[in-house]
């Protein structure tokens, strides 16, 4: 049963500019910083945000202040943060934050956050072109992470694959043209490819995907107008092809249908939503559908019982419904910022969508939308084709002071049904672990946790 | 909510509207003779961001729909049903039936000549799930492919709808331009575009107008006009 001492949320640091300025007020509070917030993905199972807040729980022992073994990034790596420089993220630290403002602006992002198959392992990567995975079963803790440099631009994609068999794989992308296998027993890339033909100049790539257990990876590269889905036999390395006429801006999202693993979707600039069989021989016959969302695309995913529609997010903030192979617009939500606000979900952005499953007796499975305000709080929605419905804020003094820009949803407990963690990654440079809380109050008080984040 | 000085803009709009009929101007002390074109000039917006950082802020990116069209020039093609065929024949829209695709026979050059006619192609439900397997992918690598067009909705205001979509991206430099109306419209509705597509760029920043640095209105021949400082 995930209760508040055992699953209590952490939320770990591993800025070290950050932590450079803050040493000495973390080094203080040497106690964890643990704070659990309650969401709930489900409405049958509502929680309350105050009671969490008091629940400051004290479970140092998990809790390992980050030090020198997580590297930085080169780009900071000069700001000479002492060895054992502890970072983990604390109460006081927060104050400090909030007074030095806009000094944060050139801090290291949290760009994007993700879990492998099992929930076992999650992966982010950060605007220092560095790669973190975070070994869950241990939590965001310094002996639970894995720092992993070696890109030298942005990294703009990361995938586990699809093979139990290899639990060791991490596949990501950057815009330095490299998508590579890194192996977690080196931390090194073990592989890489490159763009073929490609040339003095690296082709950028933006999205990538395992599939095939693990024998065939995809990543999407972005030129102008002759954007390409590229192909690769993983395991020999071969190239086997290209995609060349379907997108005609960068290739910004690519998914395997976990399904139905030989077909895969992906998304583009251009604001395309394309639907491909990879058996068929030739890129004509293997275009199944395409859907067109209007603008640039930011997410998509699949979801449904068979995994057979897709959601799509944009860069205008919108959000798209599509039947994947039927080709049918399902729902559209153009204003749906404006929506959102109205049901009082801090809504400036979206951030991405989550197909849970919930708690035993609650509908089994449902979508959620997951959105986020400037000033780091987000927000869970419930997606039906009718439209979305506030679920709950997830939120802390402990938490996100900036945006949130991604999150990852781990499954839920089988045995207590107790809904799917949240990790969250955002501008503050902060990774958090989000734990249901298992009190039970009425909806209406959270409304007086949020008032409090936005003094 | 709009944060343009209205003088300013009037000023500007002023200027632009009597530059493109031909008449004398002055633009800080100096005096430029207009000219009255032989084509409608498109009104543009150019905007500078500050304070943002294209390497690891959000993607600054996307589309947004005007309430009067800024190109009415814009060449759309039906690629319709029996219905919307006929209906795009009584509203004088160029259009193309099933048989007509068919016709083309995937044929890489002819899709690629029918993406260079036409500037952006509508599509009836019932066809747009069609299209990859008449056409194959041409249409996408053009992008150009076609916008959906329910049965239950009209024709023309979908047709509308498309031209008066505009798309922004930002790549590298912080600066973007889009078309936001022309000097045949009326002052008001190049007011109203102007002012819609400008607030909705800065709802999309992080920190809404803070992020726009600059902000210049020009006419396609015309000499630009700051109006947002």
């Amino acid at each position: 049963m995930a209760s508040k001492q055992s699953k209590a949320g952490h939320a770990a640091k591993v800025d070290p500019l950050h932590a450079a300025r803050t040493q000495g007020a973390a080094a203080e509070s040497a106690k964890s910083l643990t704070h659990s917030l309650p969401f709930t993905a489900k409405k049958t199972n509502v929680d309350d945000d105050d009671t969490m807040l008091d629940d400051v729980d004290v479970n140092g022992s998990s809790k390992v202040p980050h030090k020198k073994t997580i590297q930085p990034a080169e780009g900071v790596q000069q700001n000479g943060v002492p060895d054992g420089t502890p970072m983990m993220e604390s109460d006081s630290n927060y104050h400090a934050d909030e007074e030095d403002g806009d000094e944060l602006d050139d801090d290291v992002y949290v760009m994007h956050v993700s879990t492998n198959w099992d929930g076992t392992l999650a992966g982010s990567w950060w605007s220092d072109f560095g790669v973190r995975l975070y070994d869950l079963e241990r939590g965001l803790t310094t002996a639970g992470t894995q720092v992993m440099l070696g890109h030298e631009d942005r990294v703009t994609g990361l995938s586990f694959g699809d093979s139990h068999n290899e639990p060791h794989a991490v596949f990501t992308c950057a815009e330095d043209g490299v998508a590579a296998m890194w192996d977690r027993r080196t931390g090194r890339m073990e592989q890489k490819f490159r763009a073929p033909l490609a040339g003095a100049e690296p082709v950028p790539f933006l999205s990538i995907d395992v599939g095939a257990e693990n024998s065939l990876l995809a990543a999407g590269t972005d030129e102008d107008e002759e954007s390409r889905l590229l192909f690769w036999d993983r395991r020999a390395a071969r190239p086997l092809g290209s995609y060349e006429d379907s997108h005609y801006e960068g290739i910004t999202q690519i998914r395997f249908n976990p399904m139905r693993k030989t077909e895969l979707a992906t998304a583009g600039l251009d604001g395309l939503v394309c639907y491909f069989d990879i058996r068929q021989r030739t890129e004509e016959d293997a275009l199944v559908s395409v859907l067109n969302a209007e603008s640039p695309v930011s997410k998509i995913g699949f979801f449904g019982p068979s995994q057979e529609c897709l959601y799509c997010l944009t860069h205008s903030e919108t959000l798209h419904l599509f039947h994947a192979q039927k080709a049918v617009a399902m729902a559209e939500f153009p204003m749906i910022r404006e929506r959102l606000a109205a049901q009082g979900m801090p809504s400036d952005f979206l951030i991405d969508c989550a197909y849970v499953e919930g708690p035993p007796g609650s509908r089994s499975q449902s979508l959620l939308l997951v959105s986020g305000d400037h000033t780091g709080t987000i927000c869970l929605g419930d997606v039906t084709l009718a439209g979305v419905q506030k679920l709950c804020t997830v939120q802390s003094n402990l938490g996100h002071k900036k945006d949130v820009r991604s999150v990852a949803f781990l499954r839920p407990d089988p045995t207590s049904g107790v809904p799917a963690m949240i990790l969250s990654g955002g501008e503050d440079g902060l990774v958090c672990e989000w734990t249901h809380a298992k009190t039970k109050r009425g909806p209406v008080r959270r409304g007086g946790a949020r008032r409090k984040s936005r003094r | 909510m709009s944060k343009l000085n209205k003088e300013v803009l009037d000023d500007a709009l002023d200027k632009i509207f009597a530059f493109s009929a031909g008449e004398e101007i002055t633009k800080d002390g100096e005096t430029l003779q207009g000219k009255k074109r032989n084509f409608t000039e498109t009104l543009e917006l150019q905007v500078t961001l500050k304070n943002y950082d294209p390497r690891k802020d959000k993607r600054f990116a996307g589309s947004f729909k005007l309430p009067t069209v800024p190109r009415p020039n814009l060449k759309v093609c039906v690629l319709g049903n029996d219905v919307h065929c006929e209906q795009a024949k009584d509203l004088g829209y160029a259009h193309m039936s099933v048989d007509d695709l068919k016709k083309l026979n995937k044929n890489k050059k002819l899709v690629k000549k029918l993406a260079k006619k036409y500037d952006a192609f509508v599509a009836s439900q019932a066809l747009i799930k069609q299209i990859p397997r008449l056409l194959g992918p041409g249409l996408n690598r053009a992008g150009k492919f076609p916008t959906v067009v329910a049965p239950s909705e009209s024709l023309e205001a979908k047709v509308n709808e498309v031209k008066a979509q505009i798309k922004f991206q930002m790549k590298k430099v912080l600066c973007l331009s889009v078309a936001v109306g022309n000097v045949d419209l009326s002052r008001e509705e190049n007011e109203i575009n102007l002012k819609l597509a400008l607030n909705f760029l800065a709802s999309l920043l992080k920190k809404s107008w803070q992020n726009i640095k600059v902000a210049y209105l020009k006419s396609t021949m015309g000499p630009a006009f700051q109006i947002y400082f």
